[in-house]
């Protein structure tokens, strides 16, 4: 229906359909599976071994570039620091940054929740890595995403034992816990970043360097939603993945996808399919609402990492098509909410 | 009697190799590949694995049916599985 190739479209965009039926057959039933029983047997080992096999990669890539060192790839890519003093793995620098802004909120739950010192450390040490991986991006959608995330995810933790007293004193140290997390979280990537790279001044140069992304992408959504509403067949079915850049390349004069999650399904699929998505995050969104108010700490952790990618996407497109880490993190965790939503109802109707 | 008995025994056997147990454990390893390769696939060309897992993909859902003509369990329309499938649909759609 949104063919426009002229050639075989489920071949066009095979890469795509297989990672949608990953993120629907494979992270979503997974996720409910672990929120309906509460554990799914080889995955905390799967978890394990990916994070660090992960961590050890990127120590070996911050170790190379910090001393000035490109690492060579074995498919012909180099990682190293571009002119612009940022980190990329081999992508473009916001990609970097969703990456390790994900890996770096796993490892700082994990980290917080975990029972015993050497996990606590272990989790603890991938975090700060994936952090300074994070700072050298010098992404700031992934940024204020990390921010939102470590706020929400240190907040629950540190709040029984510093918030106490009446409502209206626990409601002020509350939200100066809140405001102090936020502030020293900023705070820390100039710092850092001077450390590391010798003055925060290239720091403020790279995020004026960048500001103009901004502007970029209103043109892009723009752009995208022209696309979307210059064809009856484009809304109702879309233009199907594979095609989305190559249109905005025709309109816009360079080739991008359209740095928003919602827009991209939309152009890619339709109208519909990203009412349907949007619906579909929404009643995910109110069920772990419904667990948080009764008093799951869990599902706290589980919203506030969906709510974190959701707020990255609003300036990127990592969730569905790409097959970014991201993605699969964001399937699984509504996996885990609907399936602890099914076990609440299940525990309702017969008891504990 | 001991046809039935046969049929009984095989059925059983056929439940312990296609148990929830053996679908979870193929799910978390299909997951796991396809999330190394997605990282993997930004630094090399890695075509013959990517068939590999589209092959693993494809046992995965024999599994599946396996397991649903073993057990039968009882589906329960709900909505957010429901819009997920819609969501496929949809893309098979647009791509036809």
């Amino acid at each position: 229906m949104g063919a426009r190739l002229g050639a075989n479209e489920f071949l066009a965009n095979r890469k795509y359909i297989m990672d949608t039926l990953a993120l629907f057959g494979i992270f979503f039933p997974l996720g409910y599976r672990w929120g309906r029983t509460g554990r799914v047997s080889g995955s905390g080992p799967a978890v394990c071994v990916i994070l660090a096999c992960w961590t050890v990669f990127i120590s070996y890539v911050l170790i190379n570039v910090l001393r000035g060192v490109t690492v060579e790839l074995p498919g012909g890519g180099r990682i190293c620091m571009d002119g612009m003093g940022t980190l990329r793995l081999n992508c473009h620098y916001n990609t970097t940054g969703a990456l390790e802004m994900l890996f770096f909120l796993v490892s700082l739950a994990l980290a917080l929740s975990r029972k015993g010192l050497l996990p606590k450390a272990a989790f603890g040490l991938a975090s700060a890595i994936h952090y300074t991986a994070l700072v050298l991006s010098n992404s700031r959608t992934a940024y204020v995403s990390a921010l939102f995330g470590f706020v929400g995810i240190v907040f629950v933790y540190v709040r029984r034992s510093v918030c106490r007293g009446k409502r209206v004193r626990r409601l002020l140290s509350e939200a100066a816990v809140i405001a102090l997390l936020a502030a020293g979280f900023y705070l820390m990537r100039g710092a850092l970043y001077s450390l590391l790279r010798g003055g925060s001044s290239q720091l403020r140069e790279v995020i004026d360097s960048t500001t103009a992304s901004f502007t970029g992408r209103t043109d892009i959504w723009a752009g995208a939603l022209r696309i979307m509403v210059s064809d009856i067949q484009y809304l109702l079915f879309g233009v199907t993945p594979a095609e989305v850049r190559g249109l905005i390349q025709e309109l816009l004069g360079y080739r991008v996808y359209t740095h928003n999650q919602f827009l991209e399904t939309g152009v890619a699929l339709g109208a519909p399919a990203m009412l349907a998505l949007g619906v579909w995050v929404l009643m995910i969104l109110a069920s772990g609402v419904r667990q948080i108010k009764a008093g799951d700490r869990q599902a706290y952790v589980s919203v506030i990492l969906i709510l974190t990618l959701l707020l990255a996407n609003t300036t990127e497109a990592t969730l569905m098509f790409y097959e970014y880490a991201t993605g699969h993190a964001f399937f699984l965790l509504c996996g885990r909410v609907y399936g602890k939503t099914l076990r609440n109802e299940d525990l309702s109707k017969t008891g504990p | 009697m001991a046809q039935g008995r046969d049929a009984q025994t095989k059925s059983a056997r056929l439940k312990r190799v296609f148990g929830p147990g053996t679908l979870q454990a193929l799910g978390v390893f299909a997951g796991a590949w396809h999330f190394v390769m997605s990282l993997l696939k930004r630094f090399t060309e890695v075509s013959p694995l990517r068939y590999a897992e589209l092959g693993l993909f494809f046992i995965l859902g024999a599994a599946a049916v396996a397991w649903y003509m073993l057990y039968r369990p009882k589906i329960r329309v709900k909505a957010v599985p429901a819009i997920l499938l819609g969501l496929l649909g949809w893309f098979a759609l647009s791509c036809a």
